[in-house]
């Protein structure tokens, strides 16, 4: 904990992870919006069809691959053991957006069970013994 | 939600689970590896390779199930996949988890159902 702000590689750190944790955030939304243009009742060769020329649907997987290269280099270029319970933050980044962009009202079970969860991911990232997943913290 | 949506979520966690297992496997026979030397072994190893396909399904299965959820429910159910590569780890790799990780494996379910129930 000697660093300073003003240490190069701790700064380079620090924007790495905000970007991670914009990006996740940002890819959550763009997968809600395009997944609602979904239709599975549509058959497979239709749903393949629309998700091959949607603008948005390419735009999320196009985001999803971007967050990929962007976490696979932060496991591999930067020392961000201390650092890395700061994926949490990405539960409650897309929760707000949830509730913020999607109008999505949660009861108090579903804010104590995602309270509960964040208790249970910081107990698990912030394990020195467990490696980091070579995956970001949500799916997609 | 309805069964497909379930079912594409477990699916979803599923696929993340096995990926995580196979870029774990893929990253650590590639080792330590400077810049372009890295990014190739990424690319050919046949581990990270299956993985990053499981990737690419899970990412089809997920925008539909973040589509057709609310994301408030299925965004942190998705911390599931932290109890998965627990349980993987455990069945599959041999693994002791200390106390510590069944403790918050144990957390992330609580709250995961917690969550599920909050769809009444």
């Amino acid at each position: 904990m000697a660093e300073r702000a003003s240490d190069p590689k701790l700064r380079a750190a620090l924007a790495g992870w905000l970007l991670f944790i914009a990006l996740e955030t940002t890819i959550q939304v763009v997968f809600k919006f395009a997944g609602e243009t979904l239709n599975a009742d549509a058959g497979a060769a239709a749903l393949i069809r629309h998700a091959l020329t949607n603008p948005v649907v390419l735009l999320g997987f196009g985001l999803y691959f971007c967050g990929f290269i962007v976490w696979m280099t932060l496991l591999k270029d930067l020392d961000l053991g201390r650092a890395f319970p700061m994926t949490a933050i990405v539960y409650v980044t897309t929760f707000a957006a949830a509730v913020l962009l999607f109008g999505e009202r949660p009861n108090v079970t579903r804010i104590v069970g995602l309270l509960v969860i964040l208790a249970g991911v910081v107990l698990l990232v912030s394990d020195e013994n467990s490696p980091p997943s070579p995956k970001a913290p949500i799916d997609g | 939600m309805s069964h497909l949506v379930w079912a594409l979520f477990a699916l979803t966690v599923a696929l993340d689970v096995f990926g995580q297992t196979a870029f774990k496997f893929g990253l650590e026979e590639i080792g330590d590896l400077p810049g372009v030397a890295f990014w190739r072994g990424i690319t050919t190893s046949p581990w990270v390779v299956a993985g990053f396909l499981g990737y690419c399904v899970e990412a089809a299965s997920w925008m539909y199930v973040v589509g057709h959820a609310p994301l408030s429910v299925v965004g942190p159910m998705a911390a599931l996949s932290y109890v998965g590569a627990v349980l993987a780890g455990r069945l599959f790799l041999g693994e002791v988890p200390r106390p510590r990780r069944w403790i918050a494996a144990a957390l992330v379910t609580i709250g995961a159902g917690l969550v599920g129930a909050s769809l009444g």
